[in-house]
């Protein structure tokens, strides 16, 4: 999926307002961009298509609002790039810095941090003889 | 039935594709035999015995095809010791309908699906990381770390850091996980990023998995697993070389898998990233505290083993060759 620029603008928006219709959409970005409200209409039409947004019929307009969450949506763009790894090793095309398992729980975090300071205080005692 | 050069050629191919296999499936099974003890290489060896592992089967095939073919194009050496030993009769005719033909067919089949598939997973998650980043910002604070600021900072909750991009890998860190760590974690993890973006390990990842799919599945996986540790435990010692201490870097590997396994799904609807197998974290954490990283790239063993498995390909790709041709019609 490709997102132009003003996509991106509106679907922020609507991140952050919430609820709005072409009118309001089209008079907040008049006074920032310019452009037409037909182009508004055509763009928020765009993203309602792509799935990123919802609408419902209210009188005679349509009352946008995003159809995710922001972070729900980067978090998913995100795990799309790494579950591709999941489901077959090797299509990624990441290297995460970190990441865990399901089945990785506290205390094997607490055992490897065991581990650290172990060898931190063998390296200080080696060090200090 | 086809004769001449064209056969010839034909015979070349299925030559290869049998060698291949045959390579495949020795290294395949040297691989599952002895696999746990690349954990005693440093990372570096790793990586290369890795690569060796992938790409011998490949060079052993153009040797075998090119023993076995040879005779038939020099007619001087047509009676010579090799051509004694190993031979590949009837090199200028072949028949559609033969066992060649199917061997070639489906060698073909796998090889072209295999890169159709893996080229349509390719482009699905190029897409996905083009519209990750229409929402990143360069973080210019990172300049300094990182070279012509190939940083780029998602804003998000999801704590997580990571190098993607094929030809021109960038470094992405999202501000959830920025937020929540200290300079010098933050520090770690972009030289850490910055070793993966300069080896352009997204990229040699997807070479190697390439590589590795003509193993059997499980094989394959496994190949791609330690490749991955490989690849994550050279970047750990690419941030130790640079003067950070062991402990830190430990440290702060077990930092962010924390944070990540504090993100629950029902805050994201995400899962924490990806399947990292739970002992690719305890190898790395050891790995980095062990004073005595391990032995060199072993070159005796793998010319040894070299070696030998071209010796044997050869000696069973025209084994095979004859034995099939005596129980079934060409």
């Amino acid at each position: 999926m490709q997102l132009g620029e003003l996509e991106k603008q509106v679907l922020q928006y609507l991140w952050e307002t919430e609820v709005a219709d072409a009118k309001q959409v089209y008079a907040y970005f008049e006074k920032r961009r310019g452009g037409s409200l037909s182009t508004i209409q055509s763009t928020l039409d765009r993203l309602f298509k792509k799935g990123l947004l919802k609408r419902d019929k209210q009188g005679h307009a349509f009352q946008y609002q995003a159809a995710i969450e922001r972070d729900t949506f980067i978090g998913q763009l995100i795990k799309g790039l790494t579950s591709e790894f999941n489901a077959d090793k090797g299509n990624s095309l990441l290297a995460a810095f970190t990441s865990v398992s399901p089945e990785f729980n506290e205390d094997q975090l607490e055992r490897l941090e065991q581990i650290i300071e172990d060898q931190r205080d063998k390296n200080k005692s080696d060090g200090s003889v | 039935m086809i004769l001449g050069k064209l056969a010839f050629y034909l015979n070349v191919f299925t030559v290869g594709v049998l060698s291949l296999w045959l390579s495949l499936i020795f290294i395949g099974i040297t691989f599952r035999l002895s696999g746990s003890v690349l954990s005693t290489f440093t990372a570096k060896a790793k990586r290369r015995i890795l690569w060796f592992i992938v790409l011998t089967p490949w060079l052993i095939a153009v040797i075998v095809t090119l023993v076995l073919m040879m005779p038939a194009r020099l007619d001087s050496y047509a009676n010579g010791f090799i051509a004694t030993l190993v031979h590949w009769h009837h090199a200028y005719t072949f028949s559609l309908t033969s066992w060649h033909a199917l061997t070639m067919a489906l060698f073909s089949s796998v090889f072209i699906f295999g890169v159709i598939h893996r080229m349509l997973s390719v482009r699905k998650n190029l897409h996905r990381l083009d519209l990750l980043a229409q929402f990143s910002t360069t973080d210019d604070q990172a300049s300094e770390i990182l070279e012509s600021n190939w940083l780029s900072t998602i804003e998000s909750r999801l704590p997580q850091a990571f190098t993607a991009g094929l030809f021109q890998p960038r470094c992405y860190v999202t501000t959830g996980l920025r937020d929540s760590i200290s300079t010098n974690e933050y520090t770690i993890i972009q030289l850490h990023e910055q070793a993966h973006r300069r080896r352009f390990d997204p990229l040699k990842k997807l070479l190697f998995a390439f590589f590795g799919s003509f193993f059997s599945r499980v094989i394959g996986e496994q190949l791609n697993v330690a490749m991955e540790l490989a690849m994550e435990q050279c970047a750990d010692e690419a941030v130790l070389n640079t003067g950070k201490e062991a402990s830190a870097i430990a440290k702060t590997l077990l930092k962010v898998t924390r944070l990540t396994m504090a993100y629950t799904p029902k805050q994201a609807s995400v899962q924490p990233a990806c399947d990292f197998l739970t002992p690719q974290l305890d190898e790395r954490v050891t790995y980095l505290m062990r004073e005595q990283k391990g032995r060199a790239f072993p070159v005796l063993i793998t010319s040894c083993l070299f070696v030998l498995v071209t010796v044997v390909c050869l000696l069973s790709v025209d084994t095979l060759h004859h034995v099939t041709e005596k129980f079934f019609i060409h």
